[in-house]
């Protein structure tokens, strides 16, 4: 083995980039901006002075800021976001996203109140602090920072000896950011409750618990809409009156904004009425070029243009959901699930409010909706997961729930001593975790595995699948497999890699130690 | 925890994925439904609502009529009879208002404001279903609506935006600002600009003018382009109507009305030498502003509350009906002057011919009176007019004969239509030629066994005193434009040539003659020389006791310059239901009223025609002690 250049040197040059989901998203982008100039343009001259491209050029701004953005965030390793520095249990960019997303929700709060005040906003209330000409959404951040917060505790609490007193205490402190949106945005505040509940149905191991939930919730749409049905009125808050008016859709007088879109949508034909030849978008549907942009994409394109759209969010949410699936750590997974959760969640609500099933409620369509800080927060969140991709191809050539019946050559390996240099390449293109069939392979094997071992916990002390063990056995496991992470960590230092940080939970690191 | 654990060290377990396929799962399975949604959308409501797109119309295009500006009626001195307002409709767009409460709220305070809207009215227009369109107020004038523009804009008031879904209308209004003044002859507009009887409605496609369009699109910069094409307006009709003679005949007439319970009344006040028909009145005048308010013609129609539906459409039909020319009857005694006329112009019988009343007349069998039963002995042509002697008249006829009798008939224009420029001229009847026997030929030298109608004898008889010239009667002398250009002219609507001068100037001698001591002697108007004929004529059946009383005249008798006919169908009064008493006095009191007016100059003195006559002179089956101041007027007439 040559000393100059180590396996690992050799393969880093080799790094996988998740080109597929880039250009997927930069496809979904421009499909947006393409759509925005079509559709906007009516209200660009309406609502400001007759710019046509007033709202064009400003998501050609921010697609640009957002795609640049999230290539440099995918070149961020995603375990910096768990990153804990010296003397302090938890990593200061949690903490500081946490108060920053409070803080900056509170201040909406107070300058949204004041700004509704002064310019007499119809709704009351105003989800932005103006910067210049532009306006900030911190509840497009909160979102991003809780899947980022949300992802990282629910990997402490999976190895936690009391998960669910753990996940209570994190649901509780989650909860201010989910209380202080719903302030001003309902819909966020069920966005951002969304890709918890996502993320700990993903780690949880109950079922009861989310059935239930589920329960409670269609049980309260139930009868929320009994109760509008019983009122039979359009009076009440603006919320309820939208349930009215879902449930009155088709009404030959009701003419709003859900049925004008829905007028869109069934005129659009198969292949629509061509591009920027929408009637609707011309006055019929106020500010079309937010959360109602989808009905009139499908009326200039059709139903093949609109279910290429949702196919195409399908494709990117799917290989989102691959790279989760095939994440390095718990870590990645759920920073790819809670990605995937935001944007899934952002459109099938879309998609539901304008085909009719169910209440508006305001969410943006995610690429399409026009909006800065939302389509900066999707790109950063896609760099992020483009990250985890890029690890995906760097995991270690054989892990231990890859491989756990050979645990000593995993160790070898770690210990980046027994691997020859082209070997090292090549494990590195073979864990390319693309096809599936090697998920398949391994899955077998493990279950294979499972279902030969009966011979208790312990033995398969690096088994980080063993789902059903206790709490305490798998972080007995856990912190036996960290034991020798620092020997693997002095190695690779050696061995000239350049992993600057080493993420540990709840102790300070052995380097503190050591000193 | 007393050991660290590195993040990375905590792997993705088997159950982890699996949930997140579930995820995955249902997130595809909800993208799947939603384009079977579409598909859903576009099977079951693509056509429904596409034309639910066309009926709430395009913001793309704008289009909005621009209403033309009717034309005006005049006066022949340039009053305004009818003209048009531009007013103001209210219109809510009840859809709009409820799409948000606070629409509602403060719409309706503006509309309190500015218009006095009860909250009643309000709620009513919201009730509304599937409308944009209710019509709140009609005719608004411009006070209310520019109070409502200013609160719109008003930004002082935070709320000022949420004034929504009111518009307004411009359209414009007929209007009359006499009212009632030559209702009949001016007739009224329909909605549409569809005029309904008179002037209006035979004008109707001068008066009204063309529709302007304001209609917009966007360009490709998406700039608003919108081209304006003008209404052009109507052209404005001038009538030969003078409102100030109308208006004296309209006041005589409803004082004749008060006084005497008649079936029909009309008045014709006409330019003896062009035809121009200064005044028209039919009745009672019906408010043009207003023309579905009943006036009631008939008493026996009961009280108009109790009227049913098409009862009152009856009743409205016959206010509206101008007798003037929409009606015939047997003209009676003034048609002599035809008779006398076509025979001296034929030369069949001279000036000074003499003629013998014996009373009475049996021509096979058929014996018809004099209107003196007893007989006007002998007497000359002039006397036989002044006297209105029937026997004379038949003697004459004879002379005729029935073709020849016929063609001046037709030749005065009796049988067809004058051609007056108002709707719905009743051509009267004649009898057919081949029937005519002798008995017929008697009777119609005197007016009865043929319908006219009013217009027909004042322009026959208007040729007959001015020099023979017959012209179309007319109600309209010129039709301009907006520029003033002349589009239609009436100024010379001379139809041919009825009698020679010299006839003309006989029938000027005879018609003063019988004003002045005949049976026309009511009609006499201080120092104005007036000639003129009455006419007794009874009705069908005769046994009934019928008559319509009529007065033809002319002024000044020596050189008429306007002619005027009074027609009185059906005096309800036991006293004069037979004479022409009442429609000379009323022809006396109108003439005395607008010759003044008309620049006809009071003369004093006589004209001595040289013209002698004899006896008591009476009407036709006129009691003579009604004419007692005529008698003994023996003699010659003083010269001037």
């Amino acid at each position: 083995m040559d000393a100059n250049v180590s396996p690992r040197a050799a393969a880093k040059p080799k790094r996988y980039y998740d080109y597929t989901l880039l250009f997927m998203v930069i496809a979904l982008i421009a499909f947006g901006v393409l759509m925005m100039a079509s559709i906007s343009a009516y209200s660009g001259v309406k609502y400001n002075e007759g710019n046509s491209h007033f709202y064009l050029d400003r998501q050609v701004i921010f697609a640009i800021l957002g795609v640049a953005g999230m290539v440099v965030i995918s070149l961020v390793d995603y375990r910096f976001y768990a990153l804990e520095t010296a003397g302090r249990k938890w990593p200061i960019f949690i903490i500081a996203g946490y108060l920053f997303i409070v803080a900056a929700q509170m201040l909406v709060i107070v300058i949204g109140r004041t700004a509704s005040e002064h310019n007499g906003s119809a709704n009351g209330a105003s989800r932005w602090i103006a910067v210049g000409t532009f306006k900030i959404q911190p509840g497009e951040f909160a979102k991003l920072f809780m899947v980022v917060i949300a992802a990282y505790w629910l990997c402490r609490i999976a190895i936690s000896k009391t998960r669910v007193r753990s996940t209570l205490i994190m649901l509780i402190v989650l909860s201010a950011i989910v209380v202080l949106a719903m302030v001003e945005s309902l819909t966020t505040a069920i966005v951002l409750a969304g890709i918890v509940a996502g993320l700990v149905f993903v780690t949880s191991r109950r079922k009861l618990v989310f059935v239930i939930l589920l329960a409670v919730v269609i049980l309260a749409g139930f009868l929320l809409i009994r109760y509008v049905k019983s009122q039979d009125t359009k009076e009440g808050g603006f919320r309820l009156r939208r349930v009215y008016e879902w449930l009155h859709l088709e009404d030959e007088d009701n003419i709003g904004q859900v049925k004008q879109g829905l007028y869109a949508i069934a005129t659009g034909g198969l292949f629509g009425k061509g591009l920027g030849q929408s009637t609707q978008k011309i006055g019929h549907i106020s500010e079309v070029y937010t959360d109602m942009i989808f009905t009139c994409i499908v009326e200039e394109l059709g139903l093949v243009g609109g279910a290429a759209l949702l196919i195409l969010f399908g494709l990117l949410l799917w290989r989102i959901a691959v790279i989760a699936l095939n994440a390095p750590d718990l870590y990645g997974t759920l920073l790819c699930f809670g990605v995937m959760m935001h944007i899934g969640l952002q459109v099938c609500f879309n998609i539901a409010v304008v085909t009719g099933l169910m209440p508006s409620t305001g969410v943006a369509l995610p690429f399409f909706s026009y909006g800065g800080s939302a389509l900066l927060v999707l790109c950063a969140e896609c760099g992020i997961v483009l990250n985890v991709a890029k690890n995906v191809g760097y995991r270690r050539p054989v892990r231990p729930e890859r491989e756990p019946e050979r645990p000593e050559r995993n160790r070898k390996d770690l210990a980046g001593g027994t691997v020859s240099g082209t070997e090292g390449i090549h494990k590195v293109k073979d864990n390319k975790v693309k096809d599936s069939s090697k998920f398949r392979r391994l899955r077998k094997k493990q279950n294979e595995r499972k279902t030969n071992t009966t011979r208790g916990r312990t033995e398969t002390s690096s088994d980080g699948r063993a789902n059903r063990k206790s709490a305490s056995t798998r972080a007995e496991n856990y912190r036996r497999d960290a034991d020798k992470l620092p020997k693997n960590n002095e190695e690779k230092k050696d061995g000239g890699n350049t992993y600057h940080f080493d993420v540990v939970l709840g102790q300070p690191s052995k380097k503190k130690d050591d000193e | 925890m007393s050991k660290r654990v590195s993040i990375r060290t905590i792997y993705t377990s088997a159950n982890n994925r699996k949930r997140i396929l579930i995820v995955v799962g249902l997130i595809a399975l909800a993208l799947f439904v939603f384009i079977l949604r579409i598909a859903y959308w576009q099977k079951t409501r693509g056509t429904q609502y596409q034309n639910a797109i066309q009926d709430q119309g395009y913001y793309s295009t704008v289009g909005a009529v621009i209403p033309f500006e009717r034309g005006t009626i005049t006066d022949r001195n340039g009053t305004e009879l009818a003209l048009s307002r531009k007013i103001y409709n209210v219109i809510l767009d009840p859809l709009v208002i409820k799409s948000y409460p606070d629409y509602a709220k403060y719409t309706f305070e503006a509309l309190e404001k500015a218009f006095g809207t009860t909250q009643e009215e309000f709620d009513k227009a919201l009730e509304q279903k599937n409308s944009n369109y209710y019509v709140l107020y009609k005719k608004q004038p411009y006070d209310g609506i520019a109070k409502f523009k200013e609160l719109q804009t008003d930004t002082n008031d935070k709320n000022h935006k949420y004034i929504k879904g009111v518009w307004f209308e411009t359209e414009y209004e007929r209007y009359y600002p006499y009212g009632k003044a030559a209702s009949h002859v001016i007739g009224f507009v329909n909605d549409g600009n569809v005029g309904s009887w008179g002037i209006e409605q035979q004008y109707n496609s001068y008066l009204n003018g063309t529709d302007g369009r304001v209609s917009g699109y966007y360009n490709e910069e998406l700039d608003l382009v919108t081209n304006t094409w003008d209404a052009v307006p109507g052209n404005t009709v001038i009538s030969t109507i003078d409102l100030y003679v109308q208006q004296v005949v309209e006041k005589k007439v409803e004082e004749f009305l008060d006084q005497y319970h008649v079936n029909n009344i009309g008045v014709i006040v006409m330019d003896a030498n062009n035809g121009e028909i200064l005044s028209m009145v039919s009745n009672r005048e019906f408010d043009l502003n207003n023309p579905r308010d009943l006036v009631l013609t008939n008493e026996s129609d009961g009280p108009i509350a109790e009227m049913t539906a098409e009862a009152k459409v009856t009743a409205l039909n016959r206010m509206w009906r101008n007798f003037c020319v929409n009606d015939t009857y047997e003209p009676g005694s003034t048609f002599k002057c035809i008779t006398v006329a076509a025979a001296l112009e034929e030369n069949l019988i001279a000036k000074n011919s003499k003629y013998n009343c014996k009373g009475m007349v049996d021509i096979r069998g058929y014996q018809i009176h004099c209107n003196q039963k007893s007989g006007h002995g002998d007497l000359s042509l002039t006397e036989a007019l002044m006297k209105s002697c029937n026997m004379a008249l038949m003697t004459i006829a004879e002379k005729l004969g029935t073709s020849t009798f016929r063609y001046y008939q037709t030749h005065f224009g009796f049988g067809e239509k004058t051609g007056i420029d108002l709707p719905g001229e009743a051509a009267g009847l004649l009898l057919d030629e081949t029937r005519m026997t002798d008995i017929e030929l008697a009777t119609q030298s005197f007016g009865q066994g043929f319908n006219v109608n009013m217009t027909q004898i004042a322009a026959a008889y208007a040729s007959l005193v001015n020099g023979g010239n017959y012209y179309q009667p007319h109600v309209v002398r010129k039709v301009i434009n907006a520029e003033g250009a002349t589009v239609y002219d009436a100024t010379n609507l001379l139809v041919r040539r009825t009698v020679s001068a010299d006839t003309s100037e006989f029938m000027q001698q005879a018609t003063y003659m019988t004003v002045k001591a005949g049976t026309a002697k009511p009609a006499e108007v201080e120092n104005y020389l007036v000639g003129g004929k009455t006419g007794t004529a009874q009705k069908l059946p005769r046994a009934l006791k019928k008559y319509v009383v009529s007065f033809v005249g002319s002024v000044p008798a020596n050189d008429p310059k306007y002619v005027i006919y009074v027609v009185i169908d059906e005096i309800d009064d036991k006293e004069v239901y037979n004479k022409s008493t009442p429609a000379t006095k009323l022809a006396s009191a109108i003439l005395s009223d607008i010759l003044p007016h008309l620049g006809v100059y009071p003369t004093t003195g006589e004209i001595n025609y040289g013209v002698e006559y004899t006896g008591l002179i009476q009407d036709d089956e006129e009691n003579p002690g009604t004419l007692e101041d005529t008698e003994g007027s023996t003699g010659e007439l003083d010269g001037q």
